[in-house]
């Protein structure tokens, strides 16, 4: 889906296809009327049967509804007071926090590394006396 | 106007045509254009025939010679409303005109300022752009922030888990101390009338303990 901002320009759009098509597809089917006091004699024109629908009351809904949809999205909008300055001062504030917290995280890294050095200095230490304390058992069995 | 009077194009050739430009040959030969100078501070540039002026993002609709329908300080959603409200009305009143009178000038103004209505919403429209990016930056970055911060907790809690692995295998050494004190003493009952193997006895518990002060050590 997308923003609101195109989906409001879209709907404006749309609101201007229904205009266009109301009044060409109104004009399209409408039946022709007579004229007052200026009746023919002869036969009558054979008027065409009318049409199944009510387009003036579809097109009618159509744009109303459109309307709404668009007073909807319009009130979903930003206020002004998230003015451009604000924007820019939590741009700034959000910059040096977002440094700050990559700060804390290289910290928190190397104390991990620190860390990690320690325990496989430990582990080296652990092995060499055990390697220490086999020779030792060899030489007593000798 | 411009464009009837300079005919420029209003969209940018292929790229076939500008890739065509930098093919190794023309830059190994130094043929190929380079890209152009960032316009200065107030200069104005045209683009497909339109000018811009590097100050305001979005031209206002007075330099795009179009009538202002809202004032200059305004509630933008209160004015997007006004237009709304207005084009329902401007399409009825057009279609009063076409019931009554479908041949008379007023039909064409009624179209004209339908339309202009429509130039003025979208340009509101679009003159929250800017702020909608500047709004997408600002979540992109939070969002950032917080995963940092989620990063370095979990990484804490690992390093925190981790110690405490450390110290309790750390506790858990002087069991293997009163162990190899029991060994020690069968070692001792075993070569007892060998004299010449007193000084290797001591070599074992010497190394544990070796091994138990380096270990400290890198602890602490």
């Amino acid at each position: 889906m997308a923003d609101r901002l195109t989906q409001l320009q879209d709907t404006v759009n749309q609101q201007a296809e229904h205009f266009c098509n109301a009044i060409g597809v109104i004009q399209q089917t409408s039946l022709p009327s007579k004229f007052v006091n200026f009746e023919r004699i002869g036969p009558q024109t054979p008027i065409p049967c009318p049409p199944q629908e009510d387009y003036a009351q579809l097109f009618a809904q159509l744009i109303a509804r459109c309307a709404k949809d668009i007073d909807t999205l319009i009130e979903s909008l930003p206020n002004e007071d998230s003015s451009i300055e604000l924007q820019n001062s939590s741009l700034k504030r959000l910059e040096i926090e977002n440094q700050g917290t990559a700060r804390d995280l290289e910290e928190v890294v190397q104390k991990g590394e620190l860390l990690l050095e320690k325990m496989q200095y430990s582990l080296e230490c652990i092995a060499q006396a055990q390697l220490d304390m086999q020779i030792t058992l060899k030489h007593d069995l000798q | 106007m411009s464009n009837q009077e300079t005919q420029v194009s209003s969209l940018p050739m292929p790229p076939e045509r500008y890739i065509a430009n930098y093919t190794d040959e023309n830059i190994r030969r130094n043929r190929a254009p380079r890209p152009p100078p960032p316009p200065a501070q107030h200069e104005v540039y045209s683009m497909f025939g339109i000018q811009y002026n590097n100050d305001e993002m979005i031209r206002s609709l007075e330099s795009q010679n179009i009538k202002r329908l809202i004032p200059i300080h305004f509630d933008r959603r209160k004015e997007l409303k006004k237009l709304n409200h207005s084009l329902l009305v401007n399409f009825l009143d057009l279609i009063d005109f076409l019931i009554l009178n479908p041949d008379s000038p007023r039909r064409t103004e009624k179209i004209d300022d339908i339309s202009l209505l429509f130039v003025n919403m979208h340009h509101l429209l679009n003159e929250f752009r800017p702020h909608q990016a500047r709004e997408t930056l600002r979540v992109m970055m939070e969002m950032q922030k917080r995963q940092r911060v989620e990063t370095a907790a979990r990484f804490q809690k690992h390093l925190e888990r981790v110690r405490e692995i450390v110290n309790t295998a750390f506790s858990a050494l002087p069991v293997l101390d009163d162990d190899d004190d029991s060994g020690g003493a069968k070692i001792k009952t075993e070569v007892d009338p060998l004299e010449a193997n007193a000084a290797a006895k001591n070599d074992p518990s010497y190394q544990h303990d070796r091994m138990l002060c380096k270990l400290v050590d890198a602890i602490e």
